[in-house]
């Protein structure tokens, strides 16, 4: 899952790199949104499972 | 035509200085992550991306000029890394519930992130706020050197996480507590 959220963040960072800013941005959105999901699959888990 | 240019100097310098304080506390954290065996948990590794986004949002006022949605970006990208670093640290806020990871100056690296990403925010505010840098002017943004290299670091910090990422959890879901690769 952070390996596929972490490609995503490389591939945003490419096409910026290569000055395409609105495709960049779109996959911005994608990553972000993403990493929202992962954070709160991680909110929902039981307390007394994290610690 | 004179003033406008050199806020929208300013205003990259002050970009520019935000962009090596992120960078140092990614290096940092990297750093602790070789050097003391720390292995970043998924909230830790969460919080790595949110500062990355906050780099994102940065380089991008230097490769497409200053504006106010690259602004947004780090604005966003910030308050995420909060939220992320003040779930970690209300996990170990009751008392007999430890900690992870070791302390710098008496804090813990979720607590540090907390306050930086803060001061990120704060910070930004008062970037965006100054109207002239977005007026329109005729000078061509082109991509400096600086830029480049600014980029490549950024590439370099991506991938070695990226690498770690791999050793540390594969290709499924982190584990909580990891303890070694």
């Amino acid at each position: 899952m952070m390996l596929v959220l972490f490609s995503l963040f490389l591939l945003t960072v490419f096409f910026a790199w290569r000055g395409l800013r609105e495709t960049s941005l779109i996959l911005f959105a994608f990553t972000f949104v993403f990493a929202v999901v992962i954070f709160i699959h991680h909110i929902n888990t039981p307390l007394s499972l994290q610690l | 035509m004179k003033r406008i240019f050199n806020i929208i100097t300013l205003e990259r310098v002050l970009n520019l200085f935000e962009l090596c304080g992120v960078y140092l506390v990614l290096i940092c954290a990297f750093a602790f992550q070789l050097l003391l065996n720390e292995l970043p948990c998924p909230l830790c590794l969460l919080q790595r991306l949110g500062f990355l986004c906050i780099a994102f949002g940065v380089l991008m006022n230097l490769r497409f000029g200053l504006r106010p949605s690259h602004y947004a970006i780090c604005l966003l990208s910030a308050l995420f890394t909060s939220f992320v670093a003040l779930r970690q640290i209300a996990l170990h806020v009751v008392p007999g519930t430890g900690a992870y990871g070791s302390a710098i100056f008496g804090m813990h690296f979720y607590t540090w992130s907390f306050i930086i990403s803060i001061l990120i925010v704060v910070a930004t505010t008062l970037m965006l706020s100054i109207d002239r840098q977005y007026q329109k002017t005729k000078i061509k943004i082109n991509m400096t050197h600086t830029t480049k290299i600014l980029f490549f670091i950024l590439f370099a910090i991506v991938i070695l996480n990226m690498i770690s990422i791999f050793f540390e959890c594969g290709l499924g879901v982190c584990p909580d507590n990891p303890t070694h690769y």
